[in-house]
């Protein structure tokens, strides 16, 4: 997080704030052994309470609650051997290759509609307000009309994808597209550049920082979405595999698969902060 | 989600209006630029509405089972009004859902917000409580279903459990980030003239945060509501999504598309009605 700067925008979807100032009495959270030794105690501890139930539960109910011990075994086992027909690795691979599908759609039409909506206010005026109200509709609620459109497959599966990722990017294109300094377009024009160039050299620039913003949201949204739609049908990916580990009544693998969607999605937006960084590098010269 | 949307204003709206010189001439201005945007949407839902109606009923270029007319949607709502549809009229399964966000949405407020608070406020507690919440954090709330539906069973209590995981992020982060934000001389010069730590969060930090906070509680209740659908699909014997869903599976395109016109319009009031509380509760808040 970049304390000092004069506004933090952050890419996280679930916070609003943006703060204008830097909170200076606000250390961030390095403060010495004892606060590690807290940190570390209280995680140790959800894993004792995590324990502790498993056993209790286990006495009327087996299998309602696996102990933390057994999940790691089966995280190993499904590594190697395959259940519902892949390894762990196997349906976790599928998964984000429909992710990947939709995802990519989504950024290839969603970032020039976002530049259209920034640039030519009149086309934003009239398509937006459908657009918002489409927004209204959550991703996941597109699965009964997908499944109606092509079955419970790849497709409707990429489909939802897309359609949880697709607002994010067009939203924070155009947001970054009409923020993008007047006088600046106004100079370049005036030095010559044409349209093409302004907007490869002048507007792509300016507004790639807010346009990954909204990808590394759409990354995340995409995923969970995938999930939702993997949960109520097909035969492969993560989302599948938790559904036959509920179906079999076997906890233990419901929760790998649960620490391997979560896994990937940190990975995923590692590899989006990266890309984002990569390509905006100039961004701290100019800082 | 609804975070990056809620720019109700245009950038450019005062950008085009010429030399107004005078206080009363930019406000015509304004107000004939926001008559002008109301007008171009309305007409484009219009326009919208057309499209949908000569590619359906008009010309039949998509089949009914595809996509059904708006009358068909239309007429479908209305009689999905007044006739049962699985066990329960729309109000049966519209009240149902929104009662599931609430309690949930709730629940992560009850216990999100003042762990937020307290977390930025004493670094002992964060100290103890961040870490937990950040190997828990990533698991994203649909991922927690099947194992709701095996603890809970298909009740209203796997929803609310699971509308509540979605909740409780956005409650805990924006609380968080709301007590971070205040500008850092207030808390010294309340200090200063000798207010207790207590004193100081109660008097001047919980009132100068109230804005994000309220802004986080929309956040989180655009999270509860989409993920109610989510858990409809699964672990629910009523609800709009469940409804949507079973009539997918039965071909019933028309009762599906009419329970999703039904979600976005109570999605849109929802928003809605935060943005008026927002607005009640916190009315110097810029940009809510």
């Amino acid at each position: 997080m970049g304390e000092g700067a004069l506004i933090v925008t952050t890419a996280d979807a679930d916070v609003v704030a943006t703060r204008t100032k830097s909170s200076r009495w606000y250390k961030p959270d390095r403060d010495g052994w004892f606060d590690t030794g807290l940190g570390v105690t209280s995680v140790v501890a959800l894993f004792v309470v995590w324990a502790v139930a498993a056993i209790i539960t286990n006495h009327n109910h087996p299998g309602l609650v696996p102990t933390p011990v057994k999940v790691a075994k089966s995280f190993a086992d499904l590594s190697t051997n395959s259940f519902a027909g892949h390894t762990l690795f196997g349906h976790v691979l599928s998964s984000l290759g429909r992710w990947g599908l939709g995802f990519v759609f989504a950024i290839v039409l969603g970032v020039p509609l976002g530049i259209i909506f920034g640039s030519i206010t009149l086309v934003r005026e009239a398509v937006s307000p459908i657009f918002e109200f489409l927004r209204y509709i959550p991703p996941f609620a597109w699965i009964p009309p997908a499944v109606l459109w092509f079955g419970s497959g790849q497709t409707s599966q990429a489909l939802i994808v897309f359609i949880a990722a697709f607002p994010a990017i067009v939203i924070s294109t155009q947001v970054a597209a009409a923020n993008v300094d007047p006088a600046l377009l106004r100079a370049s024009r005036t030095l010559g550049a044409g349209h093409l160039r302004r907007l490869g050299q002048v507007i792509t620039p300016i507004a790639l920082p807010g346009v990954f913003a909204g990808v590394r949201v759409a990354a995340s949204n995409g995923w969970m979405a995938l999930i939702a739609a993997e949960l109520i049908g097909g035969r492969v990916g993560v989302g599948f595999l938790i559904a036959q580990g509920e179906d079999y009544g076997a906890t233990d693998i419901v929760m790998v698969g649960m620490v391997a969607i979560a896994i990937t999605a940190a990975i995923l937006d590692l590899i989006v902060i990266a890309l984002s960084k990569r390509l905006t590098r100039w961004r701290k010269r100019a800082a | 989600m609804p975070t990056l949307t809620d720019n109700e204003s245009s950038v450019d709206e005062n950008a085009n209006n010429g030399p107004a010189t005078n206080v009363s001439q930019r406000r015509l201005f304004g107000q004939l630029a926001r008559w002008r945007r109301l007008l171009i949407g309305l007409a484009s839902f219009v326009v919208a509405i057309a499209i949908w109606y000569l590619l359906t009923d008009g010309a039949h270029v998509i089949q009914p089972l595809k996509l059904p007319s708006p009358v068909a949607v239309a007429q479908r709502i209305q009689r999905l009004v007044s006739h049962p549809y699985v066990r329960h009229t729309l109000w049966g399964h519209a009240s149902a859902s929104i009662q599931v966000v609430l309690l949930g949405w709730l629940a992560g407020g009850v216990i999100g917000a003042p762990a937020g608070v307290l977390m930025a406020w004493s670094r002992r507690f964060r100290a103890a409580t961040y870490p937990v919440f950040h190997i828990l954090r990533p698991i994203s709330p649909i991922a927690w279903i099947p194992l709701a539906i095996t603890w809970m069973g298909i009740g209203v209590e796997a929803r609310v459990f699971i509308v509540f995981v979605a909740a409780v992020v956005p409650w805990v982060l924006n609380s968080m980030e709301a007590v971070r934000s205040v500008d850092p001389m207030l808390i010294r010069a309340s200090r200063n003239l000798g207010t207790s730590s207590l004193g100081t969060l109660g008097r001047v930090v919980l009132p100068a945060s109230l804005p994000t906070l309220m802004a986080g509680a929309r956040v989180a209740l655009g999270n509860a509501w989409t993920s109610v659908i989510a858990a409809e699909l699964l672990a629910a014997t009523s609800g709009l999504g469940y409804v949507a869903l079973t009539a997918a599976n039965a071909l019933d395109s028309k009762t599906t598309f009419a329970a999703m016109a039904v979600i976005g319009a109570i999605g849109f009031v929802l928003s809605a009605l935060m943005r008026a509380v927002a607005k009640l509760l916190a009315p110097w808040a810029k940009g809510l």
